[in-house]
């Protein structure tokens, strides 16, 4: 690129630049449509069940219905006994009322899938964003660079499952230990879309300018190469949020998760497994059912979020082409 | 003589021209580091365990002298890196330790739960291709005309919504479920678990059970074995099934609307030679993502395995953890990890016999 080029890079510095910033906040708020709406929908009701599902129980019982029971209360001589007035979806073995359990098991589901993808993102993204930022340049850097990708491979190719239980049994089963082994399942994964998106973003006429400019690597990364490099992180962040309350599910129905009575999906599918062989179903069936829902509508919400991204890209697409045209 | 030589040599000259690429070379190059890594990782594990290690795997009554002296088989009074030497070297010669819950060396206890798994997650993944693929290929490329064009759109939306269901149930749950509907309820399979009266278990040849009943010509044997494996292999077909199809569809119409296939429909060819074509050019990350289930199974598909009392290698795996027996659990996360890691390499072979532009 010669210096007489530079204003036109400046030039596409600020088109295609700006244009990646705002393409990210257009991925999130853009135009919601009617799908869109149902699974912001969707996230509000679990969130909102975050928040007051385990009162709704109490506040029934407070209310004078028959219905209303604690999450962790017994009802001593009514143990799996079907759904009923009482028991909207019937007891389980023990007696507890499967209803307020299932009303009340999407918080720490929840709440540990947030922590667990907040801290694989707070992590995963900085490293990725290193790797691809000084790969391929001098030799100690690119060697670190691979270090650190060869790393997140191992990690990949550990059994994840056997990997998160063994953590568990080894650390002591506690929340926090779950949480951990959950982050490092899922580092790997925002790692590498970080590099992969940064391997081209640094490569953009933009970076060109703002280095000849003069900013510094650190001005350089991280007011230019970082915004524009995570819009795949976000857009992968609901598939995670997903697939971790599935893993947390499954960890407590080894019973390496979540420790009972504290009221979890998995451990609560745990409690029914033996009466589904005799045919009691409601034990199992209804927190299997909220678990699926659950991840499905976060599984929509990456759909959602998938396509715009796949539309923002078009645009960019078509208006990178305009300005390769006219530098060209 | 050289007839033989000749055809062998026919046979082997794809995987020789591939030896001599250079991606194919950087990529076996990488497989010892990532081996060496694997071991470091499998090998801190261990010491991650609070307190003493021989604590926990002899149990509360153990005396000093029992525990002096596994400390002492274990090499523990060693200092660390050459602990380290000595496990690397054990595993050279293929010594993965003893099990402390079953008494006997983990080598052995491989070889008896790995068929198991093995047979049952390579035909759930090969059921998985035969249903899905052919769904796929149809789905990602709908007809434009004709009266099947409308029976391709619905399908298309039917299967990008089981695509989604298939990645948000839990496999456990769905394995519970059937045995409620065909078990409980219509009574139509088998009991899970318990195969035979006890004493009344088949002659072992391979380790595999429906390949050794076969040998052995015991029908009945076969018959319990496949009906036993309907119900864990109809769960991972189902639950696994759905990013293969997903895939197969993404990759499928994004090639629908590349030129050639354009150009092709416009010469009129046969839809069924367009598809044989687009399919080609889609397979690439099919395969990648075959990979990566198959992958994943071997220790993945554990809660099945347990469910349906399959007593397999996943099982095993998740046994000795919650048994404490440590010694047996690294040496499952260590095979788990090397599989892994060799269906990854197979992959990127598989890719670059696709696609000459990735052998350079």
């Amino acid at each position: 690129m010669t210096t007489t080029d530079t204003s036109e890079t400046v030039d596409s510095f600020a088109a295609s630049g700006d244009g990646r910033i705002h393409g990210l906040r257009r991925m999130l708020f853009r135009k919601p449509g009617l799908t869109t709406a149902a699974v912001y929908g969707g996230v509000g009701i679990i969130l909102l069940l975050t928040v007051i599902g385990p009162s709704i129980g109490p506040w029934l019982a407070d209310a004078g219905c028959a219905c209303g029971w604690g999450s962790e209360q017994i009802d001593s001589g009514h143990a799996l006994e079907g759904p009923s007035g009482t028991h909207f979806f019937g007891t389980d073995r023990s007696g507890q009322d499967v209803f307020s359990r299932v009303l009340a098991a999407p918080r720490i589901n929840l709440v540990i899938a947030l922590a667990a993808t907040a801290l694989s993102v707070v992590i995963g993204v900085p490293l990725g964003l290193l790797a691809g930022y000084i790969g391929g340049r001098a030799l100690a850097a690119t060697a670190t660079s691979e270090l650190i990708m060869r790393f997140m491979d191992v990690l990949q190719s550990f059994p994840l499952f056997v990997f998160a239980v063994v953590l568990v049994a080894v650390r002591g089963q506690s929340t926090e230990i779950v949480i951990i082994a959950l982050t490092i399942v899922n580092l790997p994964v925002f790692a590498r879309l970080a590099r992969a998106e940064m391997l081209t973003v640094r490569e953009q006429p933009y970076a060109d300018a703002a280095r000849i400019l003069g900013h510094g690597n650190f001005r350089l990364i991280f007011r230019h190469l970082a915004p524009n490099s995570v819009a795949s992180s976000v857009a992968t962040v609901p598939m995670v949020i997903g697939f971790v309350i599935l893993f947390t599910a499954s960890l407590s129905f080894v019973g390496a998760g979540v420790k009972p009575p504290t009221a979890e999906l998995g451990g609560m599918i745990r409690v029914g497994a033996n009466n589904m062989v005799t045919g009691e179903w409601w034990p199992s069936v209804f927190p299997g059912v909220a678990l699926g829902l659950m991840v499905l509508i976060f599984a929509f919400a990456a759909q959602d979020i998938a396509a715009r991204m796949r539309a923002v890209k078009r645009a960019e697409g078509l208006m990178s082409a305009e300005t390769s045209v006219e530098a060209g | 003589m050289t007839l033989i030589a000749k055809g062998l040599n026919a046979l082997l000259s794809p995987f020789k021209a591939m030896l001599s690429s250079p991606f194919i070379r950087r990529r076996l190059l990488f497989f010892l580091p990532q081996l060496f890594i694997v071991t470091i990782i499998t090998f801190i594990l261990l010491k991650l365990v609070p307190g003493d290690i021989v604590d926990v795997l002899l149990g509360g009554l153990s005396t000093e002298v029992q525990r002096n002296s596994l400390r002492e088989d274990l090499g523990l009074n060693d200092p660390v890196i050459s602990q380290y030497f000595t496990y690397i070297n054990g595993l050279v010669h293929g010594d993965l330790g003893k099990s402390f819950f079953t008494g006997q060396s983990v080598a052995h206890d491989f070889r008896d739960r790995l068929p198991a798994t093995l047979e049952f997650i390579t035909t759930a993944l090969v059921v998985a291709l035969l249903i899905m693929i052919p769904l796929g290929i149809r789905a990602g490329s709908p007809k434009q005309t004709g009266w099947t064009a409308k029976l391709d759109r619905a399908l298309s939306k039917v299967v990008t919504f089981y695509g989604l269901l298939a990645g948000s149930l839990a496999d456990f749950w769905l394995a519970l479920i059937l045995i409620f509907l065909f078990y409980a309820t219509a009574d139509i399979v088998p009991e899970p678990g318990g195969y035979f009266a006890l004493g009344a278990e088949p002659e072992k040849t391979t380790g595999f059970n429906v390949i050794d009943s076969i040998i052995h010509g015991d029908g009945g044997a076969l018959k319990s074995y496949v009906g036993h494996m309907v119900l864990p292999v109809a769960t991972l077909v189902f639950v696994y099934g759905g990013p293969i199809l997903k895939m197969t569809i993404t990759s499928m119409a994004e090639i629908q609307s590349s030129a050639y296939v354009e150009n092709a429909r416009g010469m009129g060819l046969k839809t069924g030679t367009i598809r044989w074509m687009q399919f080609r050019n889609a397979l690439p990350p099919i395969i990648t993502i075959i990979g990566v289930i198959y992958g994943f199974l071997l220790g993945g598909a554990v809660l099945v395995e347990r469910i349906f009392s399959l007593n397999g290698f996943g099982n095993y795996g998740v046994e000795s953890v919650l048994q404490n027996d440590f010694l047996a659990a690294q040496s499952f996360m260590l095979v788990a990890a090397i599989w892994v890691m060799l269906v990854y390499l197979i992959v990127d072979i598989a890719h670059a016999a696709l696609d000459p532009r990735i052998r350079l």
